[in-house]
Order: structure tokens, then C-alpha cells, then sequence
């Protein structure tokens, strides 16, 4: 009784006028940051904090908080257009949202990106409501043993990544994890593989491997095709802006999925969009009647990462405000505006500041709406990209990259490495190795490789840690089934046939 | 009151008379060697904020974040600017520890110490519910079995954190090669860890664990400080009270680069020293745990020369350096 009143509190402190302004300020920011790849959220908010000295803490916070999740709407758009991941959550977006748009479909697919970001967004923030604190308790039996185990399973995915050759799958999926041990180890404090190059020991940055291997092999390609003088083929759109009755049927069920997988997944520290953009794109390849179609612009592929990578947001605020833990770089950067403005995010949050804490998540239903009414009208606009001759669109593409690179780091090395990679993108396109196998190892790898040798630490040596508890259990009896699911569907089916028949 | 403005003043007093040899005729520049947002991040901004508004500076003041390289890439910046004293750096024991495993291509006597703004020292943590009471019960465990501890160290090994669990040990007898330091990736992902069961205990700063201490969930059991904190750990004694000699905390720096002239450190001595008496630098102390200790040139050029001996040995007993 006494939460639903702070809850209905929070509702008058986020719709008073100057709370709405900050909404809708954080969020414009945050759409602009996300189309824009390499500045993300974290830099946003951490660039702002300055600037809102002396404001009124809970608007502060709002505003912050409409960067980071409205950054996710903004991801998705140079994704699908121009195949340049705005955020790297929106790498699986990248692969049928860029198909989509090579069919025509670039509208239905934006439309899709931003109906599935506002359900999933808001599916988000009701969990947050109704679930923060028993979810807390959820998040903390997660350790190095049961992050290990997670892992495993999201690795299993790469089966489903892979195209019809298996050994491209297993060099694409080794070369990620190669990538993924560069820089110094934290367990051993050595170096590794940084061959003398100072900026190689904070290891590769996902997104510069990601513009790379997506946006430069694409300009390559395109480079291609033009020396060939078979450039004619520029892109059109077909059909209507907006999606078709079929594409809003297949889409609606991914949404909801993506919406739940990315919310949990998001509650896990650490873990974030990334991976659960990845875990919604492999279930829906899964649960597929067509999976062929995925990679080749599937609707499923675009609606369901988009979906959990928004809903991510509303999940990763609940160890931050329940816990006062940061899940990643820009839920970290918000805990510092929360500290800095005196606020302490943790258990006693929700008791001593409900009006901030419950008008800071109620103002998140806001900004969801806000952002759908903001994003809707402008795929008219952005799909107009593609109208762009490509002699204009390409050196676009590579100057829009190398922005986004060296906006990370302001380093010349990362302009190096998108080259690289897209070089390497090129070649993998050429050979048919798939790129997918290769950015699902690379996320996961590092932190793989580090929980599983935590776990190896505390337990000194002993593997029982990983059968240890009913979480990992559970995890690992997945990873088996996820991997023999292959085999076992068909097998299923054919003596479901045959049952028919007699 | 009236003994602190007293003493401002004789501070901007004596700052303005040094100051007469040089002042900045250009924009400052602080380089930061993370990217936005994290603490140092944060001190560069503040610091940048309090010498504007309180115009401490007769210039402008921007913050250029130079991240990579675990440091290594904004210290070679900052020494491109050899002799300028318009271009300083924050920066961590991080300096330090990397140059004395050959990480980092610029040595600790190739900057310009210019000052420590404060210090977190560092806090040995268990949850709330653990049968480790005291500092001793601690010792004891790991007197019995030194593996039977897990104790997580962000964030790598050889970091300020790993020292310290290391510090204590060795104040106690116990070879430190022997511990069970397991190393995780931030402070938020320790105490997750640690609330969760996963981990016995959490070597850190103070401010990591700060607030699951005042809910009551983590309990600190020594301070590797050399007299008490103050705020929230007011009754939390530290190590050398309980009988083992231990100090060690991430101090905040700020260095120049290479070659910079008497007049110009004599300058930020001036500046830094009016910038840590603002009641604004107090209230932001308070605000993220951190402990007041500042130190002019002199005093943290000879801080940075003692903490390199005593990092050297520690990590020598580690067996990570030879």
C-alpha cells in the first residue's frame, strides 16, 4: 500500500512541466547519440554532468537517464540503413536489418526498430516496477561459476550463427576469441598479444572490430561493384513505410520475447545489451519456422535484438538503484551523477528518496512514449539516406565510421583497425565465412575467460564449482540441450510424420 | 572560521607572489587517462569547475580525455608538451605500478609532481553476516590456511587492492604468494560477489562499498589507513590499530609534464592549494568518500619516490617482478 502510494507519487514528480522538459531533453540527446557510433551514452552523461550542477537532482537524473535509454532507439538507424551499428548493442540488427533494406523493406524495418523499442522498453520498466527488489536477490546468486555457465550457453548460439559450412563457423568464431585476448590479462596483470603497441593494452574495442567488419567490408564491397561497373542496383524502397500485416505478425512475438530476455539478461551486472540482443536473435532463429531466412533480411532478426536491447536499459537500472552497482559503463557513469548530486543509490534508496527513485522510473514510461512519437516520423526522413547516390553514400559511410572510431579513444590507432577489419570483413564475405560467429565470441569471450578462471581461483582448481549450484545446473542441462537441438527437432518431427500416418 | 579565511588568504597571498614569476597566457589543459566518467574523470572535471568559478586561473580550463594503453598514451601526450606548464595530468598509483613492471614508456621522475588532491585508503570488507568480526579474526583464518580466504581484488593483479590484501598479510607473518586474491573486474562487481556468498571478503575503497556499509549489509573490519576516516567509518578502526602495520590507498595526483620551471610548479602549488580549500572541494569529498590529503609538489614528489620503493617490494614478495 505504502509503495503504490510512492509509485503514484512518482507519477506527479515525473509529469510536472519542468521534469517533462528534462524528459524529452534526455531523450532527444539521446536518440542523436545513439544513431552517431562510438559516442555512446556513457560519454553523453558523463560529458552533462558538469553542465547540471546546481539543477535539481531528480531532473538532473531524468534527463540522464533519457540519454541512456534513448541512445538505444538511435542505435538502430545507421544499422539498418547504411550497415554502421550506431551502438554496439545494435550489432545483430546490423545483419537482417541492412538485408531488409536491401529488399526494400528499410522503412518497415526502422518502424519495426522503434514499435519493438517502445513495447520492449516499456515491458522494461513495468519488471523494474514490480520486480527491483526480488530481482536484486537474483542478480547476487549469479558468481563467477553461474557467469561462466551463462556464458556457455549464449556460446552455444554460434551453432545457429553458422551458415552451411561448419568449420567457416569454428574459424570465425576462434579469430573472435583470439581478438578477445588482447590487451593485459587482469588475472595474471601480463600483456598479451599486444605486440609492442601501447593502445592495443586496454585490448580492441567491439565497436571498432564491429564498424570494421560491418560498415568498412560494406564500403569495399560497394567499391566492388563500381570498378565492375555494375553499380546500377542502387537502393529502393518498396511498399509502404510502415509495416505490412504480415511483418507486424511475425514481428509481435519476437518483440515480446526480446522485451523479457532483455530485461533479465539486463538485471545480470555485466552481461548488458549485447549479449541480450544476441540471446533474442539465436532464440528466434530457433524458434523460426523459416530460419533460412534469417541473415537474408528476416523481420524476427531486427524486432526481437532491438527489442531486448532496449528493455536491457530498464533492467540494468535495478542492481543500480537496488544495489547501488553498476552493470556497465554507462549505468557506472549515472551511479557517479547519482553520487555527485548526494544521492546513494542502494537499499535505503527506495525508502529515504521515493519521490526521486519512483519519478526517476515512472519518467521512463514518458520517455518511452516520447521516443516512439519522435522516432515514428523520422524514418521518413532517414530512409531518404538511401536516395543518396553512392558515390556520395560510401566515402559518407567510411567518414561517418571514422568519426564514430576515433570518437572513442581519439586515437589514430582505431582508424587503422576499422580499415583492417573491414579488409578482413571483405575477405570473410568473399570466402562465405559468416561475421556473426566472429562478434558473438568477441563479446563473450573476455568474459568467459575471466569467470571461468575466478571461479578455478576460489574454488583452487576444483571444476565441482561449476555443477556446484542448481543455477549452473540448470545453465549447463541448456547448453547441452542447445547444442543436440539440432539433431533432435528433425528427429522429433519425422516420428511426429510418421505418427500421423498411421 | 575566521582561522580558515585567515589562512586562505595567506595562501592566495602567497600564491599570488609566486605567481609573479609565471601565470598561464592560454587555455589549461587537464588530460584525463581514462575515458569520461569514471573517478578520475570526475576529479578532473571538478577541478576544472572550482578554478573557473572561483577564477583561480586567468584563463580558460578544458578536460581532454586520453584514454588507452593503461595510462601509457596520455602520459606520452602530456610529455609532448615538455616544459609547458599549461597541460597537467590526473592521475593514480597506476603511474607508478606501470613503470615499475615496464608497462608504461614514461618513468615516474619523467613527469612534474605537482600535487595529491586526496586519498581512498584502502578498506578490507565482508558481508554483514560473516563470522570474521575484527581485523584478527581475519589474520587468523588466514594464519590457519591462506587459501581459505577468497578475497577479491579489483582490478587487476598487482592493482592498489591486491597490495593491500598483500600489506596485511605480510604484517602478519603470512607469505603473501600463498592468498587467494581473486581478481574481478570493478568494485561493483566485487561486492556482488561479495552480497552473493561468492567471496569471503573484498579488498577496496572506501567509497565501493559505502553504501551497502550504512544499509548494514557490509561490515569493514580494517582501514589500511594511518589514524581513522572520517564520515561513515568514524568507528571503523584501521589495521595498525589492531596490532598490523598496513597503509596503502589509490591516491588522486596531479603531475605535469617533463622539464616544467620552478615558476610554473610554483603557480599550480598556489592554485591547487586555494582549489582543496573551497567549500566546494570539501563537500565533494564528503559526497564520494573521499579523504582529504593534500600534498604540495615537494611533498608528493617524495610520495611518489616512497610509494615506488614500497610498491617495488611488495610486488617483489608477490613474485611479480623480478
Amino acid at each position: 500500500m505504502d509503495t503504490f502510494t510512492h509509485i503514484l507519487n512518482g507519477f506527479v514528480v515525473a509529469m510536472e512541466p519542468m521534469n517533462l522538459w528534462y524528459t524529452f531533453l534526455g531523450v532527444l540527446m539521446g536518440t542523436i547519440i545513439g544513431v552517431l557510433p562510438g559516442i555512446g551514452p556513457s560519454a553523453g552523461i558523463a560529458l552533462l554532468i558538469p553542465i547540471t550542477y546546481g539543477m535539481n537532482p531528480t531532473s538532473a537524473l531524468i534527463m540522464m537517464a533519457g540519454i541512456y535509454y534513448g541512445a538505444k532507439y538511435g542505435g538502430s538507424t545507421t544499422a539498418i540503413l547504411i550497415r554502421t551499428p550506431g551502438e554496439a548493442a545494435s550489432v545483430m540488427t546490423s545483419i537482417d536489418g541492412y538485408e531488409m533494406a536491401k529488399n526494400g523493406r528499410a522503412g518497415a524495418a526502422l518502424a519495426v526498430s522503434a514499435i519493438g523499442s517502445f513495447i520492449a522498453g516499456t515491458i522494461g520498466v513495468i519488471g523494474l516496477t514490480l520486480f527491483a527488489l526480488p530481482l536484486t536477490s537474483m542478480a547476487l546468486k549469479f558468481g563467477p561459476a553461474e557467469y561462466f555457465t551463462l556464458m556457455l550457453f549464449a556460446m552455444t548460439a554460434v551453432s545457429t550463427l553458422t551458415g552451411d559450412s561448419p568449420a567457416k563457423g569454428v574459424i570465425a568464431t576462434i579469430l573472435g576469441l583470439m581478438i578477445a585476448t588482447i590487451g593485459i590479462d587482469l588475472q595474471s596483470g601480463q600483456a598479451r598479444f599486444t605486440m609492442g603497441v601501447p593502445e592495443f593494452l586496454d585490448g580492441v574495442g567491439f565497436v571498432v572490430v564491429v564498424v570494421g567488419l560491418f560498415a568498412m567490408a560494406e564500403v569495399l564491397r560497394g567499391l566492388e561493384d563500381i570498378f565492375r561497373g555494375s553499380s546500377a542496383q542502387a537502393m529502393k524502397i518498396t511498399g509502404k513505410l510502415w509495416l505490412t500485416k504480415e511483418e507486424w505478425k511475425r514481428s509481435i512475438g519476437p518483440i515480446w520475447r526480446g522485451g523479457i530476455i532483455g530485461f533479465v539478461i539486463g538485471v545480470l551486472p555485466g552481461a548488458g545489451g549485447t549479449i541480450a540482443s544476441i540471446m533474442s536473435y539465436t532464440t528466434e532463429k530457433r524458434l523460426s519456422k523459416h530460419p533460412e531466412e534469417f541473415g537474408k533480411g528476416a523481420i524476427e532478426g531486427v524486432a526481437g535484438p532491438e527489442s531486448a536491447n532496449n528493455s536491457d536499459t530498464a533492467g540494468a537500472l535495478v542492481p543500480l538503484l537496488t544495489l547501488g552497482i553498476p552493470g556497465g559503463g554507462a549505468t557506472a557513469v549515472l551511479l557517479g551523477a547519482f553520487i555527485m548530486y548526494g544521492v546513494q543509490p542502494g537499499p535505503l534508496l527506495f525508502q529515504n528518496k521515493p519521490d526521486l527513485v519512483w519519478g526517476l522510473i515512472n519518467s521512463m514510461y514518458i520517455g518511452n512514449v516520447m521516443l516512439v512519437i519522435l522516432n515514428l516520423p523520422l524514418i521518413g526522413l532517414f530512409v531518404r539516406l538511401l536516395y543518396i547516390p553512392q558515390g556520395i553514400l560510401y566515402p559518407l559511410i567510411v567518414a561517418i565510421s571514422a568519426i564514430g572510431a576515433y570518437a572513442i579513444n581519439g586515437s589514430t590507432v582505431d582508424l587503422w583497425l576499422i580499415l583492417g577489419f573491414g579488409v578482413i570483413g571483405y575477405v570473410f564475405d568473399k570466402t562465405g565465412i559468416p561475421v556473426a560467429p566472429l562478434v558473438l565470441s568477441l563479446v563473450l569471450g573476455g568474459m568467459m575467460e575471466q569467470s571461468f578462471r575466478q571461479a578455478m581461483t576460489i574454488s583452487s582448481g576444483d571444476l565441482k564449482i561449476f555443477y556446484g549450484s542448481t543455477i549452473t545446473v540448470v545453465l549447463l542441462a541448456m547448453s547441452v540441450i542447445s547444442v543436440l537441438l539440432p539433431f533432435i527437432i528433425p528427429m522429433l518431427r519425422k516420428l511426429g510424420s510418421k505418427g500421423d500416418e498411421s | 572560521m575566521i582561522r580558515n579565511a585567515v589562512l586562505v588568504i595567506a595562501l592566495a597571498a602567497a600564491g599570488l607572489a609566486q605567481a609573479q614569476g609565471w601565470k598561464p597566457d592560454r587555455p589549461i589543459e587537464i588530460v584525463v587517462p581514462t575515458t569520461p566518467g569514471g573517478g578520475i574523470d570526475r576529479t578532473a572535471r571538478l577541478l576544472q569547475k572550482i578554478i573557473q568559478d572561483e577564477k583561480l586561473a586567468p584563463v580558460s580550463v578544458t578536460v581532454n580525455n586520453k584514454p588507452g594503453g593503461g595510462g601509457a598514451v596520455s602520459l606520452v601526450y602530456l610529455n609532448q608538451h615538455a616544459g609547458d606548464g599549461h597541460f597537467v595530468a590526473i592521475n593514480s598509483p597506476n603511474l607508478i605500478a606501470n613503470d615499475i613492471n615496464g608497462r608504461s614508456p614514461v618513468k615516474t621522475r619523467e613527469v612534474t609532481a605537482l600535487a595529491n588532491l586526496f586519498s581512498e585508503y584502502t578498506v578490507v570488507a565482508v558481508r554483514a553476516d560473516s563470522s570474521l568480526k575484527r581485523g584478527q579474526d581475519f589474520i587468523d583464518r588466514l594464519r590457519k590456511d591462506p587459501q581459505s580466504l577468497a578475497v577479491s581484488t579489483p582490478t587487476t593483479l598487482g592493482s592498489v587492492n591486491h597490495m593491500s590484501f598483500a600489506l596485511v598479510a605480510k604484517a602478519a607473518g603470512i607469505d603473501p604468494r600463498k592468498l587467494k586474491a581473486v581478481v574481478v573486474g570493478s568494485g561493483g562487481d566485487a561486492v556482488t560477489a561479495l552480497l552473493g556468498g561468492h567471496i569471503d571478503a573484498h579488498t577496496g575503497t572506501p567509497s565501493s562499498v559505502v553504501r551497502m556499509v550504512q544499509a548494514g549489509q557490509i561490515r569493514v573490519i580494517g582501514v589500511l589507513a594511518p589514524k581513522r576516516l572520517s564520515g561513515p567509518y568514524a568507528d571503523t578502526p584501521t589495521w595498525s590499530e589492531q596490532g598490523y602495520k598496513a597503509v596503502m590507498d589509490t591516491w588522486r595526483g596531479v603531475i605535469g609534464p617533463h622539464g616544467m620551471t620552478a615558476a610554473q610548479v610554483a603557480w599550480w602549488d598556489g592554485v591547487l592549494a586555494k582549489v582543496v580549500a573551497t567549500p566546494a572541494w570539501k563537500e565533494a569529498l564528503e559526497q564520494n568518500t573521499w579523504e582529504a590529503n593534500y600534498l604540495n609538489s615537494a611533498q608528493t614528489r617524495k610520495l611518489f619516490d616512497d610509494e615506488h620503493a614500497e610498491y617495488r617490494t611488495i610486488l617483489l614478495d608477490l613474485g611479480m617482478i623480478k
